[in-house]
Formats: structure tokens, C-alpha cells, sequence
């Protein structure tokens, strides 16, 4: 790998590991939370209003 | 590898779910805001598993992986941009925080608030007309895929396969409008999230880092020397001495300044923060948010989905070209042809590569995933645009006129937009002479519409001059985005390859001229307040 290449490379193989570990755990946090929410999206729905939370 | 049974009978049982599902939605329809936002009651998970999953489409897939095959690691700078203009949009609230707080439902909603009914009409049409276009590729591209993965060559038998599946899209965004959408959509991030990690994981194994890096400086020296190539030829054909000897640049796969250029990466720069900030699919997600702060923490969130949209299939292209280069004759006959051949050829390989890769079963899997990839971003995108036609420009214009539409004339005639716009992509997606790769196609089509929407929302929010003539003129401004996607070369016209950026960077930059200059020239006789 010359000079010009090795820094560059580096740079997308951390980007590569951090983004796809990081990716990981945000797919079960959100598919944990995301569950909870569409149960409590669905009472609201049914409860007939349409109001902010704030 | 074929598509066995297995992998037939997997497909079929995800996408009957994912229709029960949406048709039992339609028992919550009662109101148009529960239609179109979901009565507003998307809290954080939620909001994060719909973004990721309508960003992330079939061609977001397609046109990646061929961008990761013709540009390699260079092209990783596109993902690092999108992830962090989305954290800065969700960290400062930049334009989506004063516009959930607005509570409008669609962006143009706010143009009527702040510049006036006829800049919403006229916005509305800009909006549709980019967006509808933007749409154009989504059935062609992630036709292309799915041919190639399962190894369906025939046209008509995708063209049938991706007529069903929109025919399921249909469905259940006609009954269940959003609220269907984000049930949807949180499966489909579930489905296609475990397909990522699955693709990737074989495509490491398969290939592993190393060798992926090999592969990529080998297929940029190889891209090189056809260009080289070509180019001397030409000069020959027209009795000219060749010019120099051809130098290899191996960088270029890495080095983005290099592969790819300073003016594309400031065009990226500005499509990311105008992108995020005001593309109406993705900031319907924040419109929709429980509360303005629940749309800032679900912006940045899912900035980590939107550096893995584009950065994972970079990778499984570049896997591809690592694949291809076994035997170079197979690289060097992708790039040989019209431009149209080139651009199927170079979409088409990715797939081709992950179909020999995945044994049955896992295939099945994972086509189950892509397709609720499809069928997540074309639900949402439907509903958005067709909302759009109805909302910005059909009522308006009634309006105008003095007439009123009904609440229950809205939502049936949301439902026949989102039929048309359907029809629409089935035609375009035939017909549409594509040249060079389909990111840059989306990316130029979509300013067509948000050159002038920053600027209008920008200047609207946050100055207080800004006037109804600036935004008109700033909003017609988009239109010369267009010259980036026009046939140029069929017209006899050779133009550098630069000017696919050129084109939307000057939309933008003319666009914000026109806000400034307008304003300051016209201004309106009863000023508005900045942020109302």
C-alpha cells in the first residue's frame, strides 16, 4: 500500500467498523423501543385525539 | 446458485404479512392527520425505524453498490457527509424543529403561512414534479436487482414481479395511509437491518478487507485505462498523435478529492444539509414526531442509518469488483457499450455477485429483505407525493377559485393520486434513457425541487425580509437543475463530466440569489414574522 493510499484507507476501514457495530446496536434499540411505541401510537389513535406530547 | 422453493416460499410469507398488517391498519383511518402523519404520535423508536427504513430503499441498494463498483472506498466520503449533516440537523433542529412546531403537514403548508396561497401552489408543483421524477428510477433499479440476485433475466418476469409488489404497496398505503406506513415500516427495518448483516457478513468472509482494498485500486486502474484508451482511440479516429502515456492512479479508489472531485463533494455537502432539512419523505418523519424534540432526537439517531444506507452496499460493490477481477476480461466488458449499457451492467453486478454468494434459503431471506426495502421507501414516497398533489396544490387552487374540498374528498383523492403516481413509475421506469449512475440521477432530480425549497425555508424561518416575489423566483430557480439529467449527448452536446454537479450546485446557488435579490427588491407590503 504506497503513502498516498495508507491514511485514506485507515479512515474508511475505522469509519467501516465503528458504522457497522454502531448500526447493530441501533437495530436493537430501536426494534426494542419501536414496539412499545406503535403499542402506545395505536391507544392514541384510538383514543381520537390529536394533541402534542409538549 | 438458483432461487429454490425455500426462497420462493419465504418471499411470498413476508409479503403477505406485511399486507394483512397494513389492511388491519385502515380500522384506525378516523381522521385525515391520522392519514397523512399519523396523528402525529411517533415517539423516538418509532420515528428512527421509519426514517432508516424510507431512506433505505431497493435503489438506495442499487445505486450504492454501483457507486461502491465504480469509485470504490473513494465514494465512502458520500456516507461520512450524509451521517453528519443529519447529526447536525438533529443536534441544532435546523429548519425541521420550527417547522414540527408550525404543525404544518407538508412543507409547502408552510410556504402558505409565511409567503402566501399561490407560492404554496406553485411550491407544491416544484415539490411533486422533482419528487415524482426523483421516484422514476426506484422500479428500474430495483428491477435490475432483484434479476440479479435471483437470477430472473427475463424483463417480463420482473416487470411482473415488480407490478405485484407495488400492487401490495398500493394496498395497504391506499387503506392504511401512515399509519400502516410506520407498522410497515418498522418490520421492514427489522427485516432488511438483519439483511445487511447478513450480506456483509458473507461478503467478509468471502472476500475479507484485504482483498476488497486490492480490488478496489485494481478496478480504478482498470476504469482508467479503458478511459484511457477510449480517448486515444478517439484521437487516432480523427488522425491526431496520441497525447501522453498512460499513468495508473491507484489512489483514486480511496483518495475522494482525487477519484472523485472537490465540486462533487461540495455538492454532496449541500444536498446533505438541504436534503435532510427539507426532503418531504424524510422530514414528513419529523412532522409526524410526538413533539418537535422527539424529531430532533429521531434525526439524529438515525444519521447512523443513513451513513449505513449508502456505506454497506459501497462495500458488498466493491466485493463485486473483487469478484469480477478473477477474470479482468468480465470488468473490462462492464464498461464497454452505450452509456445506457454501462449504467444497467455496472447495477446489475453487485447482484449477480450476491446471488453466486448465498446458499438457498438465505437468499430467500435476504430477497425478502430487499423487497421490504422496495416496498418501504415506495409506500412512504407515494403517500408523501400524492398527499402533496392534494394538499399543496388541488385544495389550494379550489380555494382560489372558492371552493372548498372535504376532509373525505382529501383522503379519496390522496388514495387515486397514489394509484397514478404508481402507473406513472411502471411507464417511467421502462422508458427513461438513463446515462451514468443512478445516484447522481436522484441526487439531481431532487434539487430540482429543494434548490429553491432551502432557500425559501431558510430565508422564511430565519430572515425576515425574505418576500413572496424572492420565493417565487428562488422556487423557479430549481428548474435549471434539470440540465443535469437531460440527454445532452443524444443532442449532439458533449459535456465534461463535472457539469453533473455543475448543474445543481448553480440551481442552488441561483436560487438563493433570487431569494435575497427578490426580496430585497419586492418586498411584501405586510411583512410576516421570521418563524412563524
Amino acid at each position: 500500500m504506497t503513502p498516498e493510499i495508507a491514511p485514506w484507507e485507515a479512515l474508511w476501514r475505522w469509519m467501516f467498523i465503528l458504522g457497522c457495530s454502531s448500526f447493530v446496536l441501533l437495530l436493537v434499540y430501536a426494534l426494542l423501543t419501536g414496539a412499545r411505541d406503535i403499542v402506545e401510537m395505536f391507544k392514541g389513535l384510538a383514543s381520537g385525539e390529536d394533541e402534542d406530547l409538549e | 446458485m438458483e432461487f429454490a422453493i425455500l426462497d420462493w416460499l419465504i418471499v411470498v410469507a413476508y409479503t403477505g404479512v406485511i399486507l394483512a398488517i397494513g389492511i388491519y391498519s385502515n380500522r384506525y383511518i378516523s381522521s385525515l392527520s391520522n392519514y397523512l402523519v399519523a396523528g402525529r404520535r411517533v415517539r423516538t423508536g418509532l420515528a428512527i425505524t421509519t426514517m432508516i427504513s424510507t431512506e433505505l430503499g431497493l435503489v438506495t441498494i442499487a445505486y450504492s453498490s454501483q457507486k461502491g463498483l465504480l469509485k470504490g472506498f473513494a465514494a465512502f466520503h458520500i456516507p461520512l457527509i450524509a451521517m453528519l449533516m443529519a447529526m447536525v440537523v438533529g443536534l441544532t433542529g435546523f429548519i425541521i424543529y420550527r417547522l414540527r412546531r408550525a404543525r404544518v403537514m407538508t412543507i409547502p403548508e408552510y410556504y402558505e403561512q409565511r409567503y402566501g396561497r399561490k407560492t404554496r401552489i406553485l411550491g407544491g408543483v416544484m415539490m411533486v414534479v422533482g419528487g415524482v421524477l426523483n421516484m422514476g428510477m426506484f422500479l428500474y433499479a430495483g428491477s435490475v436487482f432483484i434479476a440479479g440476485i435471483t437470477g430472473l433475466y427475463e424483463t417480463a418476469h420482473i416487470n411482473i414481479i415488480m407490478t405485484v409488489l407495488l400492487l401490495i404497496v398500493f394496498a395497504y398505503t391506499i387503506l392504511g395511509g401512515m399509519v400502516s406506513v410506520v407498522i410497515t415500516d418498522y418490520l421492514q427495518f427489522g427485516m432488511l437491518g438483519l439483511t445487511f448483516v447478513v450480506v456483509t457478513a458473507f461478503c467478509l468472509s468471502d472476500v475479507g478487507w484485504e482483498k476488497a482494498v486490492r480490488a478496489a485500486a485494481d478496478g480504478q486502474v482498470a476504469q482508467q485505462r479503458h478511459a484511457y484508451e477510449t480517448s486515444q482511440q478517439k484521437l487516432l479516429e480523427e488522425g491526431r498523435q496520441p497525447e501522453k502515456e498512460f499513468t495508473p492512479e491507484p489512489e483514486a479508489a480511496f483518495d475522494p478529492f482525487k477519484g472523485i472531485g472537490i465540486l462533487y463533494m461540495a455538492w454532496m455537502f449541500i444536498h446533505f444539509v438541504a436534503g435532510w432539512s427539507l426532503w418531504q419523505p424524510a422530514t414528513l418523519r419529523a412532522l409526524m414526531a410526538a413533539s418537535p424534540k422527539i424529531a430532533k432526537r429521531g434525526y439524529f439517531w438515525s444519521s447512523l442509518g443513513f451513513l449505513i444506507r449508502f456505506m454497506v452496499p459501497y462495500f458488498w460493490g466493491i466485493c463485486a469488483v473483487a469478484f469480477l477481477m478473477e477474470d479482468p476480461d468480465s470488468f473490462a466488458a462492464l464498461l464497454s457499450g452505450t452509456e445506457n449499457e454501462v449504467s444497467r451492467a455496472t447495477m446489475m453486478a453487485t447482484p449477480l455477485y450476491i446471488g453466486q454468494l448465498l446458499p438457498a434459503g438465505i437468499k430467500g431471506f435476504v430477497v425478502a429483505g430487499l423487497l421490504a426495502s422496495f416496498m418501504s421507501t415506495h409506500d412512504s414516497y407515494l403517500l408523501c407525493w400524492s398527499a402533496s398533489i392534494v394538499q399543496d396544490v388541488v385544495g389550494p387552487l379550489a380555494k382560489l377559485y372558492g371552493r372548498e374540498i372535504s376532509r373525505r374528498a382529501r383522503l379519496l383523492l390522496t388514495r387515486i393520486f397514489i394509484f397514478l403516481i404508481g402507473l406513472f413509475l411502471l411507464f417511467w421506469g421502462l422508458w427513461f434513457p438513463l446515462r451514468g449512475d443512478v445516484w447522481d440521477y436522484m441526487a439531481v432530480t431532487g434539487t430540482i425541487y429543494y434548490a429553491g425549497a432551502f432557500a425559501v425555508v431558510a430565508g422564511g424561518l430565519y430572515w425576515r425580509r425574505a418576500s413572496s416575489t424572492g420565493a417565487t423566483l428562488a422556487i423557479l430557480a430549481g428548474i435549471l437543475a434539470v440540465g443535469g439529467i437531460l440527454p445532452w449527448p443524444r443532442w449532439g452536446v458533449t459535456l465534461p463530466p463535472w457539469s453533473t454537479s455543475a448543474f445543481p450546485l448553480g440551481a442552488m446557488a441561483v436560487a438563493t440569489v433570487a431569494l435575497v435579490a427578490g426580496s430585497l427588491l419586492f418586498p411584501d407590503r405586510t411583512r410576516k414574522e421570521a418563524g412563524s
